[in-house]
């Protein structure tokens, strides 16, 4: 009886702590959001005009983009070929904090004109920081020839975010003893978490069924409230 | 009866076998045959001929690369040499059987070598607290005296420190620190038990001379101060010191004035006097007067030249002992060029001097002259190659004289350091012997193939007929010069069936079965393609080598005359029949007058003449022999397009202002010319151009395209370079279960390493045409103080650094290996059949991560012709030596398992967290290769082997088939044998003939 009063209350300390680190997250996840303007260039203008903007949500490591800015005609796409015959379309991120740091790329404008405005922006993540990004076209060649449905470039884009990886490192584990026979010894079967603790937990699931805190439909809310044509994509790396 | 001569026939051929495996059953040491070495000591620093009781005379020099050597006068070889590495060589003084060098690396290190072997007797340490390092490294703060008694070895160092050590044993017996003081000290002289430190003073405009005294024994200082006023430093000598007092002598205004050490007196001589009346040679006189320290031990003479209108004079003078006058003791008179002076005494301990000059670009004259007697002891003129070679920089001299019947001859020999950095030695009238020194300045290689022997093209050349004479010239002509050729060619024959037949039975592919006697001197590919030219670059100098020689020089030519340094070599036509190969060497000269100056040299390959094309007329330059572009390249790029009337490539320059310049034909690939720039190491960003093309005109215009910061803070630290020649024989890597992974092989990938200050190393593949990171992986814990290399090969990349990771037990060198494919599944590639880095399309990345057992200064790979053996990968120790590792031991597929038969099939190694320290996998055996910078490697023409170059200090090249040489017969095997096998079947098909055919026709009668 005794044992068992003391892991109840060791489930309770638990608990309030899960319910303070979620709070937490929730708060600094607001702050955590970091918001880039994206500049493009097409090759007959001089100067980068705005084409939209991207959120990132360091915490979740999630981004959006959104369209705002001036929207370019088809006819700007259509000239810019014929002015130039050097046809690059020039991107950049630029910081809104910190108007500074700027990141550039660039594709080739028939690329763009190929893959109907279906493009790709990769963020680069260094320890929550944001450094550099890949620009794409969901097109690679340029033979397609280019119908347009609509007056407007409107851009489908995507955003990726990839963090670094931690490097290799060498596995210097113990050698596994052989048998006289040449197999390896099994060593014995280590309990997962929940094989070995999951009386602490029990309280918590009873908890959570009597009608706990219910923050859940909150957050569902927030999730749906996402979307339209810019989704956001888990990093692939 | 058949089968009785059958068996003895048998018998016969196993006799012949067993002779024929005892004959040549002998394996012999491989050391030294597929392989050599050369070492180099570097350019003299500080050089002398030192006699050592009792034995004979050696040169010690310590080196601009900071090695200490005894060579030999008889032939320039070395008796021994130690490498000080990291260490900046600053003085170097000999005494008896004993030398001293000061050194400095984190403070200065003294040390005492004894002579005659080369070990090290002492080293002590002087910290460097409370003096300023960056006045050391202008030289002339440095000093070393040794005491008349050879008891004591003083030391200044950084002008402020003097250490007394004891020459036994290295004992400090004191130390006298003078930081606090505003004298810098220069020069160190010892005369009975005193040491005098002679220093300058910084007063208002002018120096003022200051002598700090102190007891040799007790250290006891006083301080002395010379009314005086010298402008620099150069205008004040110190001579004398040891068995004599010491002299100080300086310039004054109109004045030259001499103090003898140890008083207060000045004795001054009027310079006007001097002109008039002493050395009449000094009457047309125009610039001012230069002392020259002969540097002879405790004598008081000096020399003093001064330039004319038309060359320069010089005089010795000897400052008087008794009075401490100066006196004129000698005029040498005026000559047309600048003089090289040096001085040495005879065994009488006469002083005898010479004047070392160059009197045209092909002949040096040496004037020997004794001043004491005023006698001209003789001249000689030495062929001498300005345009190998350059000017003479230094000359040190050493003397005997012989008395006969009165007559006095005088016997010199003379080590010359010229303008390259190359040793000479002079004696008598010809040059004994040369060190091309000047190698170890080598910053860039080049492989050059050398073209195949194709007798009847070079001799009758009908290539090389003209349009007009191919029309005119009948069939017939043509076939009778072609047929008498044949016939001239017919009276080698014997020899050739000779040679070919002992190559054959010997296995010795060096002899080369050609006749021609012509062939041996002239540069032709051998059989296997392992002869090549090796063309060093260095800042002024380019040296070709020839590999099969034990890398005998083939001709080397000197361009510092020109004023500019080397940044790039190139091979922009290879060799074929008819056009000789052709290299460019840019080099950029810095002329603050006119602007910058970039110099392209087109040099025969074969040759090092200047090649000049009939195609075109030359703009003549001031040196006749290059192009110039009036500014200075940034980067240049040999670009893969043929200029087609030449069939050269192209070059690309890019300015300092970013605007690119190119030769010929290069609007065509300009469309899909991309490059990348970056800072280099210590960098923190890179950038994407791209050249634009709307104009035709040079210099063409770029324009950025991308740009990537790396993290605040982060700098490059390593940039990952690919070998020169690289084939991939296959696209994909075949699996136990004969699936395939197939290779990411994007040609535009380079992988760069950053650091952070919180010592984390971040690793990234980067597109070049695109500016996309491929790939990006963070190891924390990565010292900086350790270098970290890269190496690219085909889908490889492979990276070693030091990492700090204690706590996980991995503190030490790592290797981590990377192999790119294209998915991570077997048999899936990428959705595209041709590549374009447009696409978004990522490799898998394979890695794994070993430690590694040695610290390493550069990485190689090697290469052969089309790929198919198996990489290795060529690690320069930091122990100097060459560890080959085969790709097989780095495989980031090795399992962490026990082997399945399909692991075994795909030739896996099970995974070691540890590459084995193998002995066996040290390339370069027992030789010490020191200062490796670069590990370059070309492919022969055998398939299996890759031509390997180390360089650095020394050179070393070696063959290396990391598959073992599958395409060659191995030695042991037995040519005999198969000889004799041939031959006993020849002779058995001949005895059993008869009886076959009588039994056939007798089996048809019955």
């Amino acid at each position: 009886m005794m044992v068992f009063t003391i892991r109840f209350a060791i489930a309770i300390v638990i608990l309030i702590c899960l319910q303070t680190c979620v709070l937490w997250g929730q708060e600094h996840g607001e702050s955590n959001e970091l918001r880039y303007g994206v500049y493009h260039k097409l090759p007959h203008h001089s100067k980068y005009s705005k084409r939209g903007e991207i959120v990132v949500t360091l915490s979740r490591a999630v981004a959006e983009y959104s369209n705002s800015g001036d929207v370019l005609s088809i006819n700007d796409f259509e000239n810019a070929d014929k002015a130039n015959n050097d046809p690059y379309y020039l991107i950049k991120l630029v910081d809104e904090k910190n108007p500074e740091n700027v990141m550039e790329s660039f594709t080739k404008m028939c690329l763009l004109k190929a893959s109907k405005f279906e493009d790709e922006i990769i963020i680069h993540l260094n320890r929550n920081k944001v450094f550099h990004f890949d620009y794409y076209t969901s097109a690679d060649q340029c033979n397609s020839t280019f119908i347009s449905t609509s007056q407007t470039a409107d851009f489908k884009t995507i955003v990726q975010i990839i963090k670094a990886g931690s490097g290799t490192r060498p596995k210097l584990n113990r050698a596994l003893p052989i048998n006289p026979d040449g197999t390896v010894e099994k060593p014995p079967e280590e309990k997962s978490f929940l094989q070995k603790y999951w009386w602490y937990l029990l309280p918590i699931v009873i908890l959570l069924l009597t009608g706990g805190p219910a923050e859940e439909p909150q957050q569902q809310q927030q999730q749906q409230h996402r979307g339209g044509g810019q989704a956001a994509r888990p990093a692939r790396q | 009866m058949v089968r009785l001569l059958l068996e003895t026939v048998l018998i016969l051929i196993l006799s012949l076998t067993i002779q024929v495996q005892y004959a040549f059953g002998i394996y012999a040491d491989q050391a030294g045959i597929n392989d050599w070495y050369q070492q180099y000591i570097g350019t003299p620093k500080c050089s002398f001929f030192h006699r050592p009781p009792n034995r004979g005379t050696t040169i010690l020099i310590a080196s601009e690369s900071n090695v200490i050597a005894s060579i030999k006068p008889f032939n320039g070889n070395i008796e021994w040499r130690q490498v000080l590495e990291g260490e900046i060589i600053l003085a170097f003084k000999g005494h008896n059987g004993t030398a001293i060098s000061v050194s400095e690396h984190d403070g200065y290190i003294v040390r005492l070598w004894e002579i005659q072997t080369g070990f090290m007797l002492w080293e002590k340490k002087i910290k460097s607290v409370g003096f300023n390092q960056i006045n050391s490294r202008n030289g002339g703060e440095v000093d070393v005296v040794f005491t008349a008694d050879g008891m004591n070895v003083i030391v200044l160092v950084g002008g402020h420190v003097i250490v007394n050590f004891n020459n036994i044993d290295g004992r400090q017996i004191w130390r006298s620190d003078l930081a606090e003081s505003p004298t810098l000290l220069h020069k160190l002289v010892e005369h009975n038990q005193n040491i005098y430190a002679i220093g300058l003073k910084k007063s208002s405009k002018f120096y003022s001379i200051e002598v700090v005294t102190h007891d040799v024994q007790t250290g006891v200082l006083k301080s002395t101060s010379l009314s005086s006023k010298i402008g620099h430093i150069k205008d004040m000598i110190v001579v004398g010191g040891g068995s004599n007092t010491g002299f100080i002598v300086w310039k004054e205004g109109q004045y030259v004035r001499v103090n003898r050490l140890g008083s207060d007196t000045i004795e001054q001589s009027s310079l006007e006097s001097l002109y008039r009346n002493v050395i009449p040679s000094f009457a047309g006189v125009i610039g001012d007067l230069e002392f020259v320290n002969l540097n002879i031990s405790s004598r008081t003479e000096f020399l003093i030249q001064a330039p004319t209108a038309n060359g320069n004079s010089a005089a010795v003078f000897k400052i008087d002992l008794e009075s401490g006058r100066l006196t004129a003791l000698y005029d040498l008179g005026h000559r047309n060029s600048t003089s090289i002076y040096s001085g040495a005494l005879d065994k009488s301990e006469q002083l005898i001097i010479s004047r070392t000059r160059l009197l045209s670009k092909d002949l040096v004259k040496v004037e020997i002259v004794a001043p004491a007697h005023r006698l001209a002891l003789g001249s000689h003129e030495i062929s001498y190659s300005m345009a190998v070679s350059g000017s003479i920089k230094k000359s040190l001299l050493d003397v005997t004289t012989k008395k006969n019947n009165e007559t006095t001859s005088v016997a010199y020999r003379m080590l010359i350091v010229s303008d390259d950095g190359s040793i000479h030695f002079f004696k008598e009238d010809s040059i004994a012997w040369n060190r091309e020194e000047s190698l170890t300045h080598a910053t860039e290689v080049e492989f050059l193939d050398l073209p195949e022997k194709k007798l009847w093209t070079q001799e009758v050349d009908e290539l090389d007929e003209q349009s007009e004479e191919s029309e005119t010239i009948s069939p017939f002509a043509r076939y009778v010069r072609r047929l008498m050729n044949h016939i001239e060619q017919l009276k080698d024959f014997p020899d050739y069936l000779i040679t070919y037949v002992q190559r054959f039975a010997t296995g010795n592919y060096s002899v080369d079965p050609s006749p021609m006697t012509k062939a041996k001197t002239s540069l032709y590919r051998d059989t296997f393609g392992f002869r090549k030219l090796l063309i060093f670059m260095t800042r002024t100098k380019l040296v070709a080598l020839d590999t099969s020689n034990k890398g005998q020089i083939v001709w080397s030519r000197y361009f510092g005359g020109t004023k500019s340094e080397f940044q790039k070599i190139f091979v922009v036509r290879s060799s074929t029949v008819k056009y000789p190969p052709v290299i460019v060497a840019i080099g950029v000269q810095k002329n603050l007058d006119k602007g910058n100056i970039t110099r392209l040299f087109r040099l025969n390959a074969l040759t090092g003449e200047d090649f000049i094309t009939d195609h075109e007329i030359v703009t003549h330059t001031e040196d006749n022999i290059s192009f110039s572009i009036p500014t200075i390249a940034h980067r240049i790029f040999k670009l893969p397009v043929e200029e087609p009337d030449e069939r050269t490539h192209i070059i690309a320059l890019l300015d300092e202002d970013l605007k690119a310049s190119s030769l010929k034909a290069f609007q065509k690939f300009s469309a899909s010319f991309y490059f990348t720039l970056s800072d280099g190491i210590g960098g923190k960003s890179l950038n994407g151009y791209k050249v634009a093309i709307e104009k035709i005109s040079q210099p063409f215009s770029i324009s950025r395209l991308w740009k990537l910061n790396f993290p605040e803070g982060n700098t490059i630290v390593a940039i990952g370079h690919k070998p020169n020649h690289e084939k991939v024989a296959s696209l994909g890597r075949v699996l136990g279960n004969r699936s395939v992974l197939y290779k990411y092989l994007n040609p535009h990938i380079v992988a760069v390493a950053t650091l952070s200050p919180s010592t984390s190393l971040d690793f990234y593949l980067i597109d070049t045409i695109k500016g996309s990171i491929l790939y990006h992986a963070v190891h924390d814990n990565v010292s900086p103080s350790h270098p970290v290399q890269i190496i690219q090969v085909e889908n490889t990349i492979m990276y070693h650094f030091w990492s700090e990771d204690q706590e996980k037990q991995e503190k030490g060198y790592k290797v981590v290996v990377c192999d790119l494919y294209e998915s991570e599944k077997p048999d899936e590639r990428f959705d595209n059949l041709n590549f374009t880095s447009f696409a978004n399309e990522r490799p898998h990345v394979n890695a794994q991560a070993f430690m590694f057992p040695y610290g390493v200064r550069t990485i190689g790979v090697t290469t052969t012709k089309n790929g198919i053996p198996i990489r290795e990968f060529l690690f320069a120790l930091d122990t100097y030596q060459v560890f080959g590792l085969s790709k097989r031991f780095l495989d980031p597929r090795r399992p962490q398992r026990t082997l399945t038969s399909e692991d075994k099939e795909e030739m896996l190694i099970p995974y070691e967290p540890t590459i084995p320290d193998n002995k066996k996998f040290i390339l370069s055996y027992n030789l010490p290769i020191y200062g490796i910078r670069q590990i370059a490697t070309s492919p022969a023409l055998l398939e299996s082997t890759s031509l390997v170059l180390a360089y650095g200090l020394d050179l070393w090249f070696t063959r290396e088939a990391p598959s073992k040489t599958f395409d060659v017969l191995s030695e042991d095997f037995s040519k005999g044998t198969l000889l004799a096998t041939i031959l006993g079947l020849v002779v058995g098909i001949l005895i059993t003939k008869p009886p076959v055919r009588r039994k056939n026709i007798n089996s048809r009668w019955y």
